[in-house]
C-alpha cells in the first residue's frame, strides 16, 4: 500500500455516545464485548472518520458467533439508513487498562489485512465517568504486518519466530501505534448541544480532581504485580530455552563428529556409509517458546506502568495544589 | 404491563443525536427518480414503567410520503426490531419519532400502525399509548424543539364527538456520568471554528480543569469587589452561600497537614520510581533477547 498512513481518527458525536452507552454501568464488567465501526476514509487530509457504530448483542449460551452474524445482518440495513457501510474497525473497553491481549492482536490483524486503514478504538468507561473523556485509537505498525505471513483463506497466521523478529528489527514498542483522536460536530449537532445545555447544564462530574481516588491506583499496582511475575517467568523460560539449545547443539556436534569418524572408517573398509540425517531423530531440537505472548505481555506491562506514572504525577500535582491552598487559608 | 397514561418521558441523549444524524443523511440513499421525503420517521425503543416512559434507542425506517398517501416499510421495521432485541432484550417498541415541526394529517396513519404493533406485542393486556417524539430539525425558532406527545381519546363538544387530541408530555433528558463528560467535550468542540477538537492526553485535562476553576474564582472575586466598592447591590442569599462555601474548606492543623502531605508525596514518588524501574528492566530484557 503506497497510500500514506492515517494521521488522525475523527469520531462523530453519535458514535461517542453510542459507545459510552454500550459500556454503561450494567455492562461495564463484560470485558469481552466488542462492537464494529463503520465510517469513511478521507484521503485528502489522511483522516479516518468514524460515523456509525454497530452495537454488540448480548451473548447467550447458544450462540457464540452471534456478534459476527449480528454485524453482518445489521450491515444489510445500514445502506437504507444512509450511513457509511465501510467497516473501518471495532471498539472495545479497557477497564483498568487491560488492553493488549492475544485476541486483541488477532482481531486487529484480520481487520488490517482487509483494510489497511482500520483501527481499534479503546474506550475507558471508568475514566470517562470520572470526568476525563478517554477514547484512544490503535493500529498495528506496517513493519509488523509486512513481517507476518498471512493466510487470507483461513484467517490464520503463524506466529513469527525469534529469527524473523530479529531480522525485521521489531521490538515491543514497534508493534502497536497510537493515533490521536478528535471529535467533530456538525452545525445541527452544535445547536442540539446548546439546546440541551439550556435545559440542564451538563456539569460533568470532575471527580478526578479529588485527591483521594487511589482505588484505581491499587488495582493497577496489583495487575502490574501479576504481569511482572509473568514477564519474569517468560524470561526464565527463554533463558532455559537458550541453555537447552546450547547443550543440544553441543550434543549434535559430538554425535556428528562420531558419525563422520565412523563413516571414514567404513570408507576405508569399503562399507556403506551411514547417513548423517539421523542426528535429527536422535537429538531432537528443543521447541522454541512462542515470542508473541511475552511481547504482548511486555506491551501490556508498559501500559500499566504508564498508567501508574500518569496517575502518580497527577496526584502529586493535586497534592501541591492543596498544599498551596492550605498555606494561603 | 401498565395501561396508565404516560406523563413523563425520559430521553437518553444518544437518541437525539441519532435522530439529527439520520436527518442529515436523509438524502443519501435515494435514487434520482424518487424525491427525498421531507422528514425522517423511525421507531423508538425503550421501556414503560408506571407513568414514565424511557426512550433508550431508535432507528430510522424508510417511508414514502405524497400529499395523500403514506407508505412505510413494515418489513424493515420488524427486521430492525429483531436486531435491536438482540442487543437489549428488555427493550420494547414504545412509539415513533419524526423530524417535523407540526402534527400532520398523515401522522394518524402512523399512529394506528404503531398502536397495532404495540398491542400485538403486549397481546391485549391493556390500552397502548404510543408516544411520538418530535424533533424540529429545521430550526424555526432559532433552537431545536424537542416535544413528545401521546394521543388522548376524548369526547369533544356538546355532541360528545369522540376524537383524539395530543397530550404533551413533560420531557427530561437522562444523562449518565460518561454522557456528561462526552457532551462537555463536544461543547468545547462547538466553540472552536472548525468544530473539531483533538482529545487531550496526559496532564492537559487536569491543567484545563484547574484553569477553569481559577476563572470561576476570578468571577467571584470581581463580584465581591464590586459589592464592596458599591457598584452592585449586595445580595444576602449569595453572600451566605459564599461564606458557607469558604467555610467548608477543611482546615487542618499545619503540622498534621505537613506530615500527611509529605507521606503522600513520598508514596507517589516511590510508586513512580518503581514503575520507571520496571520499564527500564523491560527495555533491557528486550535488548538482550534481540541482540543474541
Amino acid at each position: 500500500m503506497v497510500a500514506s498512513p492515517i494521521e488522525q481518527v475523527q469520531i462523530d458525536p453519535v458514535v461517542a455516545l453510542q459507545i459510552a452507552k454500550c459500556f454503561n454501568d450494567e455492562r461495564a464488567q463484560d470485558e469481552d464485548r466488542i462492537g464494529q465501526l463503520t465510517g469513511y476514509i478521507d484521503r485528502s487530509s489522511n483522516v479516518l472518520e468514524v460515523t456509525h457504530s454497530i452495537p454488540s448483542p448480548v451473548e447467550t449460551e447458544d450462540n457464540f458467533d452471534e456478534p459476527e452474524r449480528y454485524a453482518l445482518d445489521y450491515l444489510k440495513y445500514i445502506r437504507e439508513k444512509g450511513c457509511d457501510h465501510l467497516q473501518v474497525g471495532w471498539y472495545t473497553s479497557s477497564l483498568n487498562s487491560e488492553i493488549f491481549t492475544r485476541s486483541f492482536l488477532n482481531n486487529l490483524v484480520s481487520f488490517q489485512m482487509n483494510l489497511t486503514e482500520s483501527t481499534v478504538i479503546v474506550y475507558d468507561p471508568l475514566k470517562t465517568a470520572q470526568g476525563h473523556c478517554s477514547f484512544r485509537a490503535f493500529r498495528i505498525s506496517q513493519d509488523y504486518i509486512d513481517m507476518i505471513k498471512y493466510d487470507a483463506e483461513n484467517d490464520y497466521w503463524p506466529e513469527p519466530t525469534l529469527k524473523e523478529l530479529r531480522d525485521g528489527k521489531i521490538s515491543t514498542k514497534d508493534i502497536f501505534e497510537e493515533i490521536p483522536v478528535a471529535l467533530k460536530t456538525s452545525f445541527l449537532a452544535n445547536m442540539l448541544i446548546y439546546e440541551l445545555e439550556d435545559r440542564d447544564s451538563f456539569n460533568p462530574r470532575k471527580s478526578f480532581l479529588e485527591p483521594a481516588t487511589s482505588a484505581s491506583l491499587e488495582k493497577h499496582l496489583k495487575l502490574l504485580d501479576k504481569v511482572v511475575d509473568e514477564v519474569v517467568n517468560d524470561s526464565n523460560r527463554f533463558n532455559q530455552f537458550q541453555k537447552v539449545t546450547g547443550k543440544n547443539q553441543q550434543q549434535r556436534q559430538t554425535w556428528m563428529a562420531k558419525r563422520r569418524q565412523e563413516n571414514e572408517q567404513r570408507r576405508a573398509n569399503g562399507q556403506d556409509e551411514l547417513p548423517l540425517d539421523e542426528v535429527n531423530s536422535v537429538h531432537k531440537l528443543p521447541e522454541a517458546p512462542s515470542r508473541i505472548e511475552p511481547m504482548l505481555r511486555s506491551v501490556q506491562m508498559k501500559e500499566y506502568t504508564d498508567a501508574v506514572a500518569d496517575f502518580a504525577t497527577k496526584s502529586l500535582g493535586k497534592l501541591f495544589i492543596t498544599d498551596a491552598f492550605q498555606k494561603s487559608s | 404491563m401498565e395501561a396508565t397514561q404516560p406523563n413523563l418521558c425520559k430521553i437518553q441523549p444518544t437518541v437525539l443525536f441519532q435522530i439529527i444524524d439520520y436527518h442529515e443523511r436523509k438524502g443519501a440513499n435515494i435514487s434520482e427518480k424518487e424525491k427525498a421525503p421531507n422528514r425522517v420517521i423511525g421507531t423508538l425503543c425503550g421501556s414503560i414503567d408506571g407513568g414514565v416512559v424511557t426512550v433508550g434507542s431508535c432507528y430510522k425506517v424508510p417511508h414514502k410520503e405524497d400529499d395523500n398517501e403514506v407508505a412505510i416499510n413494515m418489513q424493515f421495521n420488524e427486521d430492525l426490531f429483531k436486531l435491536q432485541k438482540k442487543v437489549a432484550p428488555n427493550d420494547m417498541i414504545i412509539g415513533w419519532f419524526t423530524t417535523s415541526k407540526q402534527i400532520d394529517n398523515n401522522d394518524m396513519t402512523f399512529m394506528d400502525y404503531y398502536a397495532r404493533l404495540m398491542s400485538t406485542a403486549r397481546q391485549g393486556k391493556g390500552g397502548v399509548h404510543p408516544i411520538v417524539l418530535m424533533v424540529d430539525t429545521a430550526p424555526t425558532n432559532g433552537k431545536i424543539d424537542i416535544k413528545v406527545y401521546t394521543l388522548l381519546k376524548t369526547k369533544i363538544g356538546k355532541r360528545q364527538i369522540e376524537g383524539s387530541m395530543p397530550l404533551w408530555l413533560q420531557t427530561e433528558i437522562m444523562y449518565s456520568d460518561a454522557d456528561r463528560t462526552i457532551l462537555d467535550e463536544l461543547r468545547k468542540c462547538s466553540a472552536s471554528s472548525s468544530r473539531k477538537l483533538t482529545l487531550p492526553t496526559g496532564i492537559d485535562p487536569l491543567k484545563s480543569s484547574v484553569d477553569s476553576i481559577i476563572d470561576n474564582l476570578k468571577v467571584i472575586q470581581e463580584y465581591v469587589n464590586d459589592i464592596l466598592e458599591g457598584k452592585r447591590k449586595p445580595n444576602s442569599i449569595a453572600g451566605r452561600l459564599l461564606t458557607d462555601f469558604f467555610h467548608s474548606i477543611p482546615h487542618a492543623d499545619a503540622e498534621v497537614f505537613e506530615k500527611m502531605l509529605n507521606s503522600n508525596v513520598n508514596d507517589y514518588l516511590m510508586v513512580l520510581y518503581l514503575s520507571q524501574l520496571a520499564n527500564v528492566e523491560l527495555a533491557l530484557n528486550e535488548k538482550l533477547i534481540m541482540a543474541q
